[in-house]
């Protein structure tokens, strides 16, 4: 089989990648040939039938939930949908288990080499916020967190393959797409402006910290993230791709750095795994890390344009365990913000539209990514 | 045939298939849920035999004699990617034809009456 990307990667066998092959091909199955019929028994079947005993159609996501949960159509594809994102990570995990004590061996060798350009702190002590550890988001078996052995990196590498099956082919060969996006648009955004520090929070294995750092050779990087496992591997692996960034294990809502130490502090779909609590305290530190002048990038997920698509979304919230996902539906992230401490003429929410297949997407629309900036 | 043949029995780190947090409930009753599990997960485990026989299928064609090591390093080239990517979304279409039932009523138009309804009109001669 093909060369994985770098030596912290699984070797694929024929039958891994066949098992990896079927999931793909499920999801786009269900995405392109199941899910759009949702749409259509909703507007035949339920619209109709709510309007004989309300007298008008479902006006929010909630009663439009309450209805199609009913529907043997939305029952069978939700739960092949969930199967589908169970199977994918368990065939993700296959060729992991089998290599992993050489794999953790290899990343032992690896670690803080003396010929490191980039860095990794961990800290055993820091507590992981709950939001992480109630359940295992998106249903990653241990989550961004659980080590599995010593000085594991297994959660890195079922991130990595996982993610890459999410939605197949949509991210890139080294996974950096969203990190590329960002880049884009704040190249578009600020042509003439070269960061010198540059901090990206919830990195997990740095796959969009090496797109700011690839784009920036001149910055100092860092990547911060709550998952020691996730973090060894994103250090050793960025490390193999000659990517140079230093990785600390750091709670995004109260760093160690000092105030005013970077000039950039971005994130890339950190904050729907977030909560409410803690969104305020995210925006607050990305402000106080902030010199004068310096810009805070939050880039978030979709979530749907009407109450129906809104209810598709919700799907992650109810069967994917992203509990927090659904309150990010028509939050008004400048008020987060403001209630971090920013100024109503400092924010903007932008929507960034990413070409990647749509055919991809579980929820099929344009997709737009929410993004949050504070120039301070 | 054993397509783990590399997996040990029991591995020196167990790493959990199993996901922290409530399994959501989709159907009235939950022997159904995880029936279709074991379903999907066979769907699965033939698609893999499928493409593993498709590679043997090449091979032979390819040199008349092969080795399991062959199979093993065996690189689909594109052409082959993109029709085992086709086979396999019709393969899935086959085994998932449930998936497809009910629409295919809405899709024609063609709704049928309960049952009940037609064998009480049967009974009651009105056809
Ligand atoms: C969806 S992943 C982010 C993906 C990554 N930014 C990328 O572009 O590939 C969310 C990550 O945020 C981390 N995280 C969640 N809450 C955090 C917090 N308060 N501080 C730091 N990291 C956090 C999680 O551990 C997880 O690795």
């Amino acid at each position: 089989m093909a060369k994985p990307l770098h030596p912290f990667l699984p070797e694929l066998q024929h039958d891994d990648v066949a098992r990896l092959d079927f999931v793909k091909s499920l999801r786009r199955f269900l995405s392109t040939r199941v899910l759009p019929g949702n749409a259509k028994v909703y507007e035949q079947r339920v619209i109709p039938r709510f309007r004989a005993t309300h007298g008008r159609e479902p006006a929010t996501r909630d009663e439009i939930r309450a209805e199609m949960v009913r529907e043997p159509y939305y029952q069978l594809w939700s739960a092949l949908q969930r199967r589908s994102q169970e199977m994918l990570w368990e065939a993700a995990i296959e060729p992991i288990q089998r290599e992993l004590p050489e794999l953790i061996k290899k990343a032992n060798a690896a670690v803080n080499r003396p010929d490191r350009r980039g860095s990794l702190r961990l800290n055993p002590d820091l507590p992981l916020p709950a939001y992480n550890t109630e359940m295992d988001i998106h249903i990653q078996p241990g989550g961004y967190h659980h080590e599995w052995a010593n000085d594991d990196i297994a959660a890195g590498a079922i991130y990595e393959i996982g993610v890459g099956m999410y939605m197949p082919d949509a991210w890139g060969a080294e996974g950096d797409y969203l990190g590329q996006l960002a880049v884009a648009n704040f190249r578009r955004a600020w042509p003439d402006r070269k960061p010198r520090r540059i901090l990206d929070m919830g990195c997990t294995i740095g796959s969009s910290t090496t797109a700011w750092a690839r784009a920036f050779p001149e910055a100092e990087v860092h990547g911060i993230d709550v998952g020691a496992p996730v973090l060894r591997y994103a250090h050793v692996r960025s490390e193999a791709l000659g990517v140079p960034i230093h990785f600390s294990q750091q709670n995004a809502e109260a760093t160690e750095f000092e105030p005013g130490s970077f000039d950039l502090v971005v994130s890339q779909i950190l904050i729907h795994e977030t909560s409410l609590r803690a969104m305020p305290r995210i925006f607050a530190e990305s402000r106080r890390l902030l010199a004068p002048g310096g810009l805070m990038i939050h880039m978030d997920i979709p979530r749907g344009a009407n109450p129906f698509k809104q209810f598709m979304h919700d799907w992650e919230s109810y069967n994917n365990n992203e509990g927090f996902a659904r309150f990010m539906t028509g939050l008004d992230l400048e008020a987060v913000a403001v209630e971090g401490g920013w100024q109503k003429d400092e924010l903007s929410v932008e929507r960034v539209i990413p070409n990647y297949d749509k055919s991809q997407m579980a929820y099929g629309d344009e997709y737009p990514y929410t993004v949050l900036i504070g120039n301070r | 045939m054993d397509s783990n043949r590399k997996t040990p029995a029991r591995p020196p780190i167990r790493v959990s298939r199993t996901a922290k947090g409530q399994r959501p409930q989709n159907f009235q009753d939950p022997a159904l849920d995880k029936l279709l599990g074991i379903a999907v997960s066979l769907a699965g485990e033939v698609s893999v035999l499928r493409d593993r026989v498709d590679t043997l299928e090449r091979l032979i064609e390819k040199s008349g004699l092969f080795t399991r090591k062959e199979i093993e390093s065996f690189e689909p080239g594109a052409d082959a990617r993109t029709e085992r990517a086709a086979d396999r979304i019709a393969y899935i279409e086959r085994v998932l034809l449930a998936a497809h039932r009910e629409l295919d009523e809405i899709d024609s138009g063609r709704v049928a009456r309960p049952l009940d309804e037609i064998i009480a009109d049967y009974a009651n001669r009105k056809i």
